[in-house]
């Protein structure tokens, strides 16, 4: 029982994580028709940051924010400078150029700051462990699931009570009669950009407390698994890649915890085999039919 | 052809300078040449209808007007300042704005979200749009008690009405009509048109898209026909109705 639970703990910390990864890309999407598989690198980038401001010898705290900040910077600087110029183009062309994005992120992480990983110190408040009785629980975890609810919660009211919120919500159903209004798109798109980034930069610091380290391909395993919460939610929609990123992370670590010993390296091919087994029940992914953005 | 002398507008409420002005109107889609050298003129306070067939070019010109598809024109005014070129957010800030074909609502937004986009291009407006709400819930009171439904849960009619009343929020001068009859049931339909009138009576000048020719030739000033993308006649509404022969004018005969 004591087992099944810290796994169940460490389920909804991989899965919230995976979920506020697939939100920026689901959100994204849905504004724009944009897959943005340079999503990833915004989780590196907000990495690199926190790296560098603490070498520099800021305090923990403040370096986490400004890499937060950097990683919505980062979204905002990719849509102007990469997406912008291609806004009518199909897309395919903004695929690739997404793809282009972020190879052209890796090479210059690998050339200017280096191939191996960045130590990052994580403080011990955090890399530590609770003990309730005879029960431990990892600290990270907890902050994982932690973070992962109030951005979400911070995300509805957002699109609930926000005319920016309403607007992106509008624009994911109907883009031509947004603009119609007279609302600038440009703004809106721009504000996507900018949450995508935050969330990204969000699941980034969580993905480093728990490895410890930021490296230039380190957005790329957790891109593509929120990629595929994406596409089990349904294409472009918010809460179903919430519960796409959630599912994926429980299967993963309870794979893990449980598959027998010999099977264990198939866990990844087991766990796509059974998200794949879902198309055959929702053709569209679970929540493919329902309103982009609710 | 194009009787376009202009010497036909008599109306009196239709005696105002003009509000929108379109001269020689062009519309390409690909090598399909939609809208040749249109040009309408809807005078400030008047209801001016714009006939024609489907696939005649209305939608096209209406859309061209706001800043929604590429056009040429030798002049676009708009309260007698150029418009050509413009992006439809400052299209819609100087005071036009279109109620699309097809009502285009959006679907899991609720009314009351639906209104505040309408309301949503500006600051000042969106500082008003309280007040501007009150006045469409006075129009449509039905929209008042289904403010937080969802607008793909309303009917037709009330759809078409949440069309208007969000087209409403932005506070237009002139408001562009395309098509609000279509497939509605008869009594929403001699609702519609009588809101039409009632908006124009506040001072709100019209530009109506409408299949339904006789009713919207009774309710207007002054009408343009257009066919195959040309405006094939154009008057006085009372005077083109006395022709008779509307479908001659749609197609020609
Ligand atoms: N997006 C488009 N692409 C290509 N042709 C179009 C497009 N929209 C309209 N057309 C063509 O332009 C002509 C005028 O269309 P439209 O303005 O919608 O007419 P109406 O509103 O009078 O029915 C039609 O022949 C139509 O087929
Ligand atoms: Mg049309």
């Amino acid at each position: 029982m004591e087992f099944f639970l810290q796994q169940f703990i460490n389920a909804m910390a991989l899965g919230g994580t995976y979920a506020l990864i697939a939100i920026g890309l689901a959100m994204i999407f849905s504004v724009m028709n944009l897959i943005n598989f340079a999503h990833g690198e915004l989780m590196t980038i907000g990495g690199y940051v926190l790296f560098f401001l603490l070498v520099m010898g800021m305090p923990f705290g403040a370096a986490l924010l400004l890499s937060l900040v950097a990683a919505a910077l980062a979204a905002v600087a990719m849509e102007l400078v990469a997406f912008r110029p291609f806004r009518n183009a199909d897309i395919v062309t903004m695929l690739l150029t997404s793809f282009a994005v972020s190879s052209i992120l890796h090479v210059l992480f690998q050339n200017f700051i280096g191939v191996r990983p960045k130590a990052i110190a994580v403080p011990p408040a955090i890399s530590g462990a609770l003990t309730f009785g005879t029960f431990n629980v990892g600290v990270v975890p907890l902050i994982s699931i932690l973070a992962s609810v109030v951005s979400v919660v911070a995300l509805v009211l957002f699109l609930r009570t926000t005319h920016v919120g309403v607007a992106m919500r509008a624009a994911a159903q109907d883009f031509r009669t947004t603009q119609l209004m007279g609302i600038n798109a440009n703004a809106v798109i721009l504000a996507a950009f900018a949450i995508s980034g935050l969330l990204a930069g969000v699941a980034g610091a969580l993905w480093i407390f728990q490895r410890g380290a930021v490296d230039p391909v380190m957005g790329v395993m957790p891109l593509l698994k929120a990629f595929i919460a994406v596409v089990v939610g349904g294409l472009g929609s918010l809460p179903g890649a919430a519960v796409g990123g959630l599912l994926l992370g429980t299967l993963e670590v309870f794979l893990r915890a449980y598959l027998p010993e010999g099977l264990l390296p198939f866990r990844d091919a087991i766990s796509l085999s059974l998200v794949i087994g879902i198309f055959t029940f929702y053709p569209h992914g679970l929540f493919g039919d329902a309103d982009a953005v609710r | 052809m194009n009787d376009l002398s202009g010497a036909t507008k008599v109306d009196t409420a239709a005696s105002g300078k003009p509000l929108l002005a379109i001269r020689n109107l062009n519309v390409h889609y690909g090598p399909v040449h939609a809208v040749r050298r249109v040009s309408i003129e809807v005078p400030e306070q008047s209801i001016v209808a714009l006939l024609g067939a489907n696939g005649a070019g209305k939608t096209s010109v209406l859309t061209a007007c706001m800043g929604f598809l590429p056009s040429t024109a030798e002049g676009l005014t708009f309260a007698g300042r150029s418009i050509a070129g413009l992006r439809t957010e400052e299209i819609v800030r100087s005071g036009m704005t279109l109620t699309p074909e097809g009502r285009r609502v959006f679907p899991g937004l609720t009314v009351a979200e639906n209104l505040a986009m309408g309301g949503g291009a500006t600051a000042a407006l969106r500082a008003r749009a309280k007040v501007n709400r009150e006045r469409v819930f006075d129009l449509f009171p039905r929209l008042r008690e289904r403010l937080n439904q969802k607008a793909g849960s309303l009917s037709g009619g009330e759809q078409q009405m949440l069309a208007i009343g969000r087209s409403l929020m932005s506070e237009p001068k002139l408001l562009l009509l395309d098509e609000p009859s279509l497939g509605l049931a008869p009594n929403i339909v001699d609702q519609i048109f009588d809101l039409i009138v009632l908006l124009n009576k506040t001072g709100t000048t019209i530009l109506l898209v409408e299949q339904n020719a006789e009713v919207s030739l009774d309710i207007s000033h002054t009408a343009f026909v257009l066919r195959g993308g040309e405006v094939a006649a154009s008057g006085s509404s009372a005077e083109l109705r006395g022709r008779g022969n509307l479908d001659g004018l749609y197609f020609g005969i």
